[in-house]
């Protein structure tokens, strides 16, 4: 049964290994993936723990369909708290290490303490092997996955790693797999690296036990044809990620030059058309049939024939909009940069357009760079400053601090041009033209992040009849709801519903790319039910599943409160108040939010959730999702099982 | 009449208009008629090859109307949503 794989609890100070059962009861509250990983991070860490001591825990798992029969089963959840933040840290990640470690029998590890010198776990036939890794210790995020395929002889081995940038506790360094699949948000790659743990291993002979084999095939094969049709995967198929590029730069949504204009001119050497010509084919990750992610050699340069995979519309946004650079070659060479560095393209932009805009108001001046011309659009400054982050070389140091211990360190009022959330950078779109945009990113559990609640189609200008069909499943919803990307009304309902949903996905498993994220017709709740029936064999209703998505994103809240997040967190920066757009479609320009505005928003979306005003849930909201296990503070969830 | 609905990101080609009303049977010709009074909207909707554009998607009363989108009948009363694929911006 795929229900019979454990948590293993790995101690990397005394080398003790343990391991238990999920409960039936576990799994209906909390599914598996994301949200038992909250779980586990509540109740194993100590309120002020510190992220990058031996007490935090580096948490992985599979999702709940993960390995099934079930498409797009591929995601693999990090966790911990997180060192750029403080808050949750959490990240996702595809390719195909999740099915593997279900294979060798373990759906969640919680890995703690701090090893004497470099190791690396290998997880196989139900056992985990603590193996030295000082010889892999200084390697790249590709070298170590051969070398350890090497050392064990199996060339299907699948492996999680960090780079040099984990290693030097980069607060933004990633966890990655295969050749670019990223773990990439908030700073899981540093709490490996402050437990000298190099790399998880996994090869699984075990049956995964689908619970009925045939109607999974069948339905399986609706769901493919569901996705598959559907518009909007058809142009992923062809250009990937980076086909959103085109229209929202041309449009005025993306920040430029840190955050001080909204369009990047001159870029058609950046556009996805361009990008496409240097693509050789597509990859994807296990049981997909989208395949979004381009495969491509560099054509030019010092980095010339050297072979990488993406760039994803992340990276055209970090190495190029946001520094000023045009240069596709740029784009293709950080990409490959922070693969195999292994850190999150874009936090690496983001501090390198910060750092740049820091120059230009003569805050950081030639001294303080070493010479290095931060000019915006300076190609090779850019890629010089992405390895110097790396290794923590000269300004590099300060740069690969997060955002608000850099600024600290700076200083000279340094703070004020950081483009963050929570302390966590923002992604490249300018959300000032789009108030559900800008709340997902002020209000989201891991800091800015569009990934955790946005809201995306937002932008389609769909038929209001398809959102209302969208936005009241399966928990009834008759309030406001319009499809102008402009209006403040309704937008709360919608982030909140996101919330719950990719939360809900991120438990089972399931790309983000096969669900509303992208498209109207995607899969949600009700093939969901179906497709955990008859892979899993447990009955839950789309309600239940929507609960259970909703139980894990509530104890992420839990968790920040626990840790000293208060409502005066969910905010902007001011230049999304100060300062309106100044170019772009006249449907964009001139545009910011409203302070007003926006903070009736937030009140909204507090009481969607039945949080208090302050942002603290209720009781009653917590005893209706089975969290009332309640403490002295009236917020404390954990020892529920 | 069949009613086009224009999206937000379009208004700049069709003077601000948020909807036009076309005659034709099929989704195709209600397009062009659309093009015709907004030449400008011609690179926005439809690709090189005459294709709908790989950015927009049509609906036909509320529902995708892709793919074979320019071949779907119409009726009098019909509307007609463009749709931009602006995901995840
Ligand atoms: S759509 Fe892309 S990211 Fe998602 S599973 Fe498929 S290949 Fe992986």
């Amino acid at each position: 049964m795929s229900l019979s794989r454990k948590i293993a609890f790995v101690d990397l100070t005394t080398g003790k290994i343990e391991t238990k059962p999920i409960s039936k009861e576990l799994r209906r509250k909390f599914l598996g993936g994301r949200g038992l990983d909250m779980y586990l991070l509540y109740k194993h860490t100590k309120p002020g723990v510190d992220p990058l001591g031996p007490d935090n825990v580096a948490l992985i798992s599979a999702g709940l369909l993960v390995g099934t029969l079930a498409s797009a089963s591929s995601r693999t959840h990090v966790g911990g708290k997180s060192p750029l933040t403080g808050y949750v840290g959490s990240a996702n990640v595809g390719g195909f290490f999740g099915p593997e470690m279900r294979l060798a029998g373990f759906d969640h590890l919680v890995i703690r303490g701090k090893a004497e010198k470099p190791v690396y776990l290998y997880l196989h036939d139900d056992e985990i092997e603590i193996r030295d890794a000082e010889h892999l210790w200084g390697t790249d995020t590709r070298d170590v996955q051969d070398l350890i395929r090497q050392e064990l002889a199996d060339d299907d081995i699948q492996s999680l790693c960090i780079g040099q940038a984990g290693e030097n506790l980069v607060k933004y360094a990633c966890i990655r797999t295969s050749i670019k699949n990223a773990a990439g948000r908030t700073g899981i790659g540093a709490i490996w690296g402050s437990k000298n743990l190099k790399a998880v291993a996994a090869k699984g002979m075990r049956d995964i036990g689908i619970a009925q084999p045939k109607e999974a095939l069948a339905y399986n094969k609706e769901i493919i044809n569901q996705v598959t049709s559907a518009k909007v995967s058809k142009t992923m198929q062809k250009l990937g990620t980076p086909f959103i590029w085109g229209v929202t730069n041309s449009t005025g949504l993306v920040r430029t030059r840190n955050f001080q204009l909204n369009q990047l001119v001159n870029a058609d050497d950046i556009e996805p058309e361009s990008i496409e010509e240097d693509l050789v084919g597509t990859a994807g990750c296990f049981a997909c049939q989208v395949h979004c992610r381009g495969k491509y050699f560099i054509k030019e340069g010092p980095y010339k024939g050297t072979y990488d995979e993406g760039p994803e519309y992340t990276s055209q946004g970090a190495f190029g909009a946001e520094v000023g650079c045009t240069s596709k070659n740029t784009v293709l060479v950080c990409n490959h940069l922070v693969n195999y560095y292994g850190m999150d393209n874009l936090e690496t932009g983001s501090m390198i357009s910060w750092a740049m805009e820091l120059f230009e108001k003569g805050i950081l001046t030639l001294e303080d760079t070493g010479g290095l011309d931060l000019t915006w659009g300076n190609d090779e400054t850019v890629i010089e400053l992405v390895h110097k982050i790396a290794k923590r070389e000269g300004i590099g140091d300060i740069l690969a601090d997060s955002p608000l211990e850099a600024a600290a360190r700076i200083g000279k009022d340094s703070e004020r041009y950081l483009v963050h959330v929570k302390g966590m950078s923002n992604l490249h779109s300018d959300e000032r033209p789009t108030p559900a945009l800008a709340l997902n990113i002020a209000v989201s559990s891991r800091g800015s992040d569009h990934l955790r609640g946005r809201p995306a189609i937002d932008l389609y200008h769909l038929p209001e009849k398809v959102l209302r069909q969208i936005y009241s499943n399966p928990i009834p919803y008759d309030g406001p709801l319009t499809s102008d990307y402009r209006d403040y009304e309704g937008k709360p309902w919608q982030v909140m519903w996101q919330e719950h949903l990719y939360s809900t996905v991120d438990c089972l498993g399931i790309c983000k790319y096969h669900t509303v994220f992208l498209g109207p017709n995607m899969p949600a709740y009700e093939e969901w039910a179906n497709l955990i029936r008859l892979n899993t064999g447990l009955e839950l209703t789309p309600e239940e599943i929507y609960r259970a998505g909703e139980r894990g994103y509530t104890l992420e809240r839990l968790f920040n409160i626990r840790e000293g997040m208060t409502r005066e967190d969910d905010k902007l920066v001011d230049r999304y108040h100060d300062e309106p757009t100044p170019l772009g479609l006249p449907v964009v320009r001139g545009r910011f939010i409203d302070r007003d505005k926006f903070k009736i928003m937030v009140d909204e979306y507090y009481a969607h959730h039945e949080w208090d005003e302050n942002g603290v849930p209720t009781r009653e909201k917590l005893e209706a999702l089975s969290l009332n296990t309640l403490d002295k503070s009236g917020s404390e969830p954990s020892n529920l099982v | 009449m069949i009613t086009i609905h224009i999206p937000l990101i379009l208004r700049h080609l069709s003077d601000d208009a948020e909807t036009f009303q076309v005659e034709g049977s099929t989704v195709g010709q209600c397009l062009e008629e659309l093009v015709k009074a907004f030449p400008g909207m011609q690179a926005s909707i439809f690709s090189k090859k005459g294709e709908i554009h790989h950015l927009i998607e049509i609906f036909l009363n509320s529902k995708t109307a892709h793919p074979d989108e320019l071949r779907r009948p119409t009726v009098d009363g019909d509307e007609i949503h463009v749709v931009t694929l602006l995901s995840g911006g």
